[in-house]
């Protein structure tokens, strides 16, 4: 157990490092998007790893342009690494059942459309080059 | 007896990485042995790569536009073959799920069969197109389901002897 409490450490303070120290805008060895690549629109996910950079930097709106679900992510996924630490996952309060998991896919297919929407100020969302 | 307890995200997801690097050992290999082919075709066909028509130009793209789609196709039939043929088979798990000691079942913890692991595994184009988000929902659903298991109905489970 405790090796795997180390290995979440590890894992999360290497991925915040780096993703402080590289820029996901300025040179990119990843793979674009497929559904950007075959249908043209913004995915939920885009511009996630530019937001994270963002916000690691303090750059707040550039973040909120980039995609603004990382202002939800990232709370959500540092409570459950707290939780997992102190070994009481059990106590998780951030659980999708029945509904609440149809109304989740609702609200990122909601997101979807909305980002791609080129008018102000829905396009507000749509990442930043 | 053995019980089934619902895996948790990250032991699925170290198993999700081990399949990962597996598959593209052979995509590696089917891109050079269909990559091979595509460019011994093309190196049979006479064409003067100096004095091309506009025709022959487009035809050439063509050519490979389609030679990479055959490459895309192909290594999709093998990732689907692979998982579905692994989850539905007596193990119930792929090399990775077998690494992490996990298996693949239906909510009731009986065995897939053959159309249920089909469902499973091209379910994961919708998991994966949306950012892997379906993916990462396995984190974060009641029975630790994600997208690709919640349209399955199916689950994974450590197993504990």
């Amino acid at each position: 157990m405790t090796f795997d409490k180390i290995l979440l450490a590890v894992l999360a303070m290497s991925i915040t490092a780096f993703y402080f120290f590289w820029n996901p805008a300025e040179n990119s060895f990843l793979p674009s998007c497929p559904f950007k690549s075959l249908m043209g629109f913004y995915c939920p996910g885009c511009g996630g790893q530019r937001a994270f950079h963002a916000i690691l930097h303090g750059d707040f709106a550039g973040a909120f342009h980039d995609n603004f679900l990382i202002f939800i992510i990232i709370p959500i996924t540092l409570y459950k690494i707290i939780l997992e630490m102190n070994g009481s996952a059990s106590k998780d309060v951030f659980i999708l059942r029945g509904k609440g998991i149809w109304i989740f896919l609702s609200l990122l297919v909601l997101f979807t459309i909305v980002r791609n929407v080129p008018l102000y100020p829905l396009n507000q969302l749509i990442p930043l080059k | 007896m053995q019980t089934l307890q619902l895996a948790d995200g990250g032991k699925r997801f170290i198993a999700f990485l081990i399949d990962a690097v597996l598959l593209w050992i052979v995509r590696m290999i089917i891109v050079s042995v269909l990559g091979a082919m595509g460019i011994a075709g093309f190196a049979s066909s006479n064409i003067d790569m100096d004095n091309m028509s506009d025709g022959q130009t487009a035809a050439l793209m063509a050519y490979f536009m389609g030679a990479g789609l055959t490459i895309q196709l192909v290594f999709f039939v093998v990732q689907v073959a692979y998982f579905t043929i692994m989850e539905s088979s007596e193990s119930q798990a792929t090399i990775g799920k077998k690494a992490m000691n996990l298996i693949v079942a239906d909510e009731n913890g009986n065995r897939l069969n053959t159309q249920q692991a089909l469902i499973r595994n091209v379910s994961r184009i919708i998991s994966g197109i949306i950012c892997f988000i379906g993916y990462f929902m396995a984190f974060f659903t009641e029975k630790k389901q994600a997208l690709h298991d919640i349209i399955a109905k199916t689950n994974v489970y450590t197993k504990s002897v």
